[in-house]
């Protein structure tokens, strides 16, 4: 159930999240824009040209100076704030399966967002973005997205550069883009992360990975299934054999994460076995994506 | 079958109790390996994604090159365990000794000295040991019986191949504290040896034992192997092998006990002697006794009163069943003699000396009612045709009987030889006696000769029933100057001991292994008591009760219903018994069997022991399997 209990919601309320870069919003927001406006925060001086508007003239300086200036103010916009949850069969293990742990923390992000006056989108992907929550603002959508997070089911392929640019393509306006995914895309990911760091988008990658995908409770003779591919791999549990995976399961995180840092992406990772509420409240405070 | 073939089948045969098992390998092996092939499709399982799996096999295929080997270590301990189990079913022998079946008769000695706790336990307690390793050496269509054996000998099983039931019977085997006669075992073993005839079959005879034997062994002619197992090790034990009790034959009839201790050891030694009178002691004594020597002595006199006294020695040795003798102290009724006749001067004389008392009545005034109102009639130069039931001496008459005849009349025959261990004859020599005439006597076979003289037998006795007979068939005074003896009043005592059946004799005093005779009176039960507390109800038989379970030293109470208590003491008393060192052989149809020196070699089954290497290969199994570890 990705709509949060009232307590939670109260913690969430002091938050806001926090954005590295600064973007062109649509409406009049709380934040800072690139853009000069009216807003009560002086910015700076220019000279007048004919056709300005007279209300912004610095009286004093004409006094003093005998000339015209026009006093800028720092413009305030609203933010946009993408959720892209992986909705692939992969997400659908784990016990709460990954699928249940992404839309939590999509839950918490979002509802962080519509409280912030922010502008928040949301895209479910496989192979593709199959489902969109369209662009929201206030929290009066709160319940919306909350309904569209509950609909959301795990099924298809992961194809997470298909997905990444299909999402691009549709949301134009620059944001925050918040990628939770297992990112266990036989195809790589790196194509995706890649399309969105050239895209300018201010990018976190949360990666969430299963208990069971870390430490297998698997003994003996097993056939294991791909979910979302068919394919096999027949295993005879063995100490060499853990010790192996145990390897490459940290090597995939740690590729994941020096993939990101060299793209200036911010990593998370987590396994759902972290208590959702201790990562939104602790650790993506620390990870600097909420203030 | 060829000879190869028929090698190759006695192998098997030999080296396992159940071979046809072996089979099972064949049928159940190549099921594994089906079955293995069969567990290839392995439990299938769905995961978000297989992608890591896949290259973390790659990566362990690159640094296993063993991989195929580790992937079948299962089958082969599958395998390993399967051979393992089977062979356990085929029961396995090792040190296989035997290759026929064979018929075994263990002999058990259960008598008085395998008691002995020289080893470890009792002598017995080794011998049932061994006699149990022989059962579970047996194979298949072996049999064996079993026969104890101490003053008496008793087929304990018959051959059998139950190994349970021959178990039983040997662990049910107790001490019998009487002393031992093998000859009797060994006859009977000989005879249930040789029932099949076929001498291939022969059985083979392991006597148990400690080789210490009261009579002489092996005479039979066997043609089987006999295996004599000596049991025991030491020599060391001090006992008394001697007791009894007299009275003085003044009207006090004051008791004296006398008692022997004998020293079997090498080393000399000294002993305290206590005695107890009705459980009170009453006195203590030491005794040097030097090695292989006897002592004897008198016991603190109790006077005369009624009582038990018991006289213990109290060191200890590793056999303490003859420390301990018992005697019980009751004056004896006065013998009562019929003397149909005159009788002769000389015997009536030792008659009063021994205080017999002597009713003399003539030769017409005897009825045959009267013998049984006497211990002894004595029927002095005449005999009647019909003598009733007693206890008798013809002295200078003949008896009566259809089967004895009289002959004529000889003179001055020669003494020969006479038995100088009959109780009659103890302490009593003839070699003084001259004959100056005698009757000649062809004597019945069941007639004993006591002296044996050129004209014939001159004093003879007989047991019949419960009665007893002296007969001389000549004067022992005209005829001879057997009555001038100076020992004549022993031989006058000796009779009027062995004469009369029981009770009047004071008899009192028996041996373990004995039948203990008590008379009846007028009472037809009894309640016999044993020294352990057992009771036992026996009626009576001839106006006497007869308990032969006597096997146990110590005191016995007798309670005829209605009657008074008698008490009688039983007692071990047997120098053979008592000297306990270990003979090392064994006497058999003239050939001597020495004792095995090798500690029997036993075809003990293994299969527990592989069913445990099954189970630990198993667990290992279960390690390999579960633990996460390749080797």
């Amino acid at each position: 159930m990705p709509v949060l209990d009232n307590e939670f919601m109260k913690k969430l309320d002091q938050l806001e999240l926090l954005s590295r870069k600064v973007f062109t919003g649509r409406l009049k927001g709380e934040r800072r824009s690139k853009k000069r406006g009216i807003s009560i925060e002086f910015a700076d001086y220019r000279d007048y040209v004919a056709g300005d508007d007279l209300r912004f003239l610095d009286w004093n300086i004409y006094g003093r100076l005998d000339r015209l200036f026009l006093k800028l103010f720092m413009e305030e916009e609203d933010l946009y704030v993408y959720l892209l949850i992986d909705a692939s069969k992969s997400m659908e293990y784990g016990d709460p399966s990954k699928l249940e742990y992404a839309k939590k923390v999509a839950a918490a992000l979002g509802y962080i967002t519509l409280t912030n006056m922010e502008r928040v989108s949301i895209g479910a992907f496989s192979d593709t973005v199959r489902d969109y929550f369209r662009p929201a603002r206030g929290k009066g959508q709160m319940w919306k997205m909350f309904d569209f997070l509950e609909n959301i089911h795990a099924d298809g392929t992961t194809g997470l550069s298909e997905s990444c640019r299909r999402f691009a393509l549709r949301n134009r306006t620059k944001g925050m883009v918040i990628l939770l995914s297992d990112f266990l895309d036989p195809s790589g990911y790196e194509e995706g992360l890649r399309l969105f760091a050239g895209m300018k988008y201010d990018l976190y990658a949360i990666h969430i990975l299963s208990e069971d995908e870390v430490n297998p409770p698997y003994t003996g003779d097993m056939k294991l299934v791909d979910a979302e591919t068919g394919l096999d791999a027949e295993i005879t549990m063995s100490g060499p054999l853990m010790k192996v995976y145990h390897n490459r399961v940290r090597n995939f995180c740690d590729g994941l994460k020096n993939f990101c840092s060299k793209r200036d992406i911010s990593y998370l990772y987590t396994t759902t076995a972290t208590p959702f509420d201790q990562l939104v409240l602790n650790y993506l405070k620390q990870g600097g994506l909420l203030k | 079958m060829n000879p190869e073939q028929a090698a190759t089948e006695g192998f098997f045969a030999s080296h396992f109790l159940s071979p046809s098992a072996l089979w099972w390998l064949a049928v159940l092996a190549p099921l594994i390996i089906i079955l293995y092939f069969l567990k290839l499709k392995r439990q299938e399982l769905m995961v978000a994604s297989t992608l890591l799996w896949q290259q973390s096999i790659q990566d362990l295929r690159v640094n296993s090159p063993f991989q195929t080997l580790r992937r079948n270590i299962l089958l082969f301990i599958q395998l390993l365990i399967l051979l393992i189990a089977v062979l356990a079913l085929s029961r396995p022998l090792m040190n296989l000794e035997q290759e026929e079946s064979r018929r075994i008769i263990v002999l058990l000695d259960t008598s008085a000295s395998m008691a002995t706790e020289d080893v470890d336990g009792t002598r017995l307690a080794v011998a049932k040991k061994g006699a149990l390793e022989l059962v579970d050496n047996m194979i298949r269509a072996d049999q064996m019986s079993l026969i104890r054996f101490a003053s008496q000998a008793s087929v304990v099983s018959s051959f059998t191949s139950d190994k349970g039931l021959l178990k039983r019977h040997i662990e049910k085997l107790e001490i019998q504290a009487t002393d031992t006669k093998i000859n009797e075992a060994l006859n009977i073993a000989f005879s249930l040896a040789k029932v099949q005839g076929d001498k291939k079959s022969q059985a083979v005879i392991h006597v148990f034992s400690d080789g210490r034997y009261s009579d002489k062994t092996g005479f039979a002619n066997y043609s089987g192997e006999v295996k004599f197992h000596s049991m025991g090790k030491s020599a060391r034990n001090i006992g008394i092998v001697a007791l009894d009790v007299g009275y003085s034959s003044d009207e006090e009839a004051t008791s004296e006990v006398f008692y022997s201790i004998e020293n079997f050891d090498a080393i000399d030694a000294e002993v305290t002697a206590e005695f107890y009178f009705n459980d009170e002691l009453v006195g203590a004594r030491k005794h040097k006794v030097d090695s292989e020597q006897r002592i004897s002595s008198l016991a603190p006199t109790s006077g005369n009163r009624k009582g038990v006294l018991k006289i213990k020695i109290a060191d200890d040795d590793p056999f303490p069943m003859d420390n301990t003798g018992y005697v019980v102290i009751q004056r004896p009724e006065q013998v009562k003699v019929l003397l149909v006749g005159e009788g002769d001067f000389f015997m009536n004389q030792a008659l009063a000396v021994a205080r017999a008392r002597i009713t003399k009545v003539a030769p017409a005034g005897f009825s045959k009612d009267m013998s049984e109102k006497y211990d002894i009639v004595v029927f002095d130069g005449w005999s009647p045709k019909e003598t009733g039931r007693g206890s008798f001496i013809f002295h200078n008459c003949h008896p009566n009987l259809t089967d004895l005849k009289p002959g004529e009349e000889v003179e001055g025959p020669q003494i020969l030889d006479w038995n100088r261990a009959h109780p009659i004859m103890r302490f009593f020599s003839l070699s003084e006696v001259f004959i100056i005439r005698m009757t000649t006597v062809t004597p019945p076979k069941w007639m004993r000769v006591l002296a044996q003289s050129s004209e014939g037998p001159m004093i003879l006795c007989s047991e019949q029933e419960s009665f007893r007979s002296l007969y001389l068939p000549f004067h022992m005074s005209t005829d001879s100057n057997l009555s001038a003896q100076g020992t004549f009043p022993i031989f006058i005592m000796n009779l009027l001991r062995w004469l009369p059946t029981t009770g009047v004799r004071g008899a009192r005093q028996f041996e373990t292994g004995d039948t203990l005779i008590a008379q009846a009176g007028r009472a037809e039960s009894a309640k016999v008591t044993d020294p352990k507390g057992r009771s036992f109800t026996v009626a009576a038989h001839d106006g006497r009760f007869m308990f032969p379970h006597t096997m146990t030293s110590g005191v016995y109470k007798v309670s005829p219903v209605g009657g008074e208590e008698q008490l009688y003491a039983v007692n071990l008393l047997s120098a053979s018994e008592s000297k306990i060192d270990p003979e090392g052989k064994l006497n058999v149809k003239g050939a001597v069997v020495q004792a095995e020196t090798e500690v029997q070699k036993a075809n003990r089954e293994i299969w527990h022991w592989l069913v445990l290497g099954a189970f630990f290969l198993l667990l290992f199994e279960w390690y390999v399997y579960n633990a996460k570890v390749y080797f």
